[in-house]
């Protein structure tokens, strides 16, 4: 059983059980956060140490309000990477981060279709 | 009551948007700080501010310095959204004219406590005031 990327009862508790919401936001996040990862990605392939510290603050960010907890720790843990210009940590913290991101869009996707199922029973 | 939002951040805008509308209030939300300063500049704008601290151009604390220079205008009550922790942090954001900050994720039971907090001191900040010199308590200036 693959470790549980989004604490869903956390999620809940801070849109205060607002599903629409949560649904919003599932939605923000997933269109958004390719493009974020590619901006992560540019900053690590040309070694900017502000670039990567400011895109994972970014993604941080995004992932803490999702209540993604490993997600988010990886991200923090770049944005440390770049603060203390670690360059030599930055293609394999990377490669974590996206592993890990990789699973949580798959999550992602099982959360939305079960928020929208959430939706329309209540809805009846 | 009007309160200003600002953070770059998509997500946490409409996290805050949502969270404070449910709680009464009448939400301006913005991207980015130099939209925050000039909406808070005017006399009849918001007079309670939440402010991501970092965003693209003037950040959080650069709204609150902004604000603070501006003498003439009612008081505003600012907070910081950060999720920068380090007590050296915290003494930045508050000396740079914020009155209170809050950690990101924020939870909203806290959110809303600290904003009434704000209103509290708005609202003694508005009452006449009545003491003179005269009468204040001796040994206290």
């Amino acid at each position: 059983m693959p470790q549980a990327m989004i604490d869903l009862p956390e999620l809940l508790a801070r849109v205060e059980n607002d599903r629409e919401l949560m649904r919003e936001l599932l939605l923000i996040f997933k269109e958004e956060f390719p493009q974020r990862l590619q901006a992560l990605r540019d900053g690590v392939a040309s070694m900017n140490a502000e670039r990567v510290a400011a895109e994972a603050h970014a993604l941080k960010g995004m992932l803490s309000n999702l209540a993604a907890g490993p997600a988010a720790n990886a991200a923090a843990r770049l944005e440390q990477l770049g603060r203390n210009q670690e360059l030599s940590e930055f293609q394999e913290a990377c490669a974590s981060f996206e592993n890990i991101g990789k699973e949580l869009l798959l999550q992602l996707d099982v959360c939305i279709a079960e928020v929208c199922v959430d939706e329309d029973s209540h809805r009846r | 009551m009007r309160i200003l939002i600002a953070d770059d951040e998509m997500m946490s805008r409409k996290l805050l948007q949502k969270t404070l509308e449910r709680a009464g209030y009448e939400v301006i939300a913005v991207e980015n700080g130099r939209l925050a300063a000039d909406q808070l500049f005017p006399a009849d704008g918001p007079r309670l501010a939440l402010l991501d601290w970092v965003m693209p151009g003037l950040d959080g604390p650069g709204v609150c310095r902004e604000v603070r220079k501006r003498k003439e205008q009612s008081y505003v009550y600012m907070v910081l959204l950060t999720s920068k922790e380090s007590k050296e942090d915290v003494v930045a954001g508050l000396e740079s004219g914020a009155d209170d900050f809050l950690t990101k994720p924020f939870d909203s039971e806290e959110l809303k406590a600290r904003l009434r907090t704000g209103l509290r001191i708005l609202n003694l900040e508005d009452r006449p005031r009545r003491g003179t010199r005269e009468d204040a308590i001796p040994g206290h200036p």
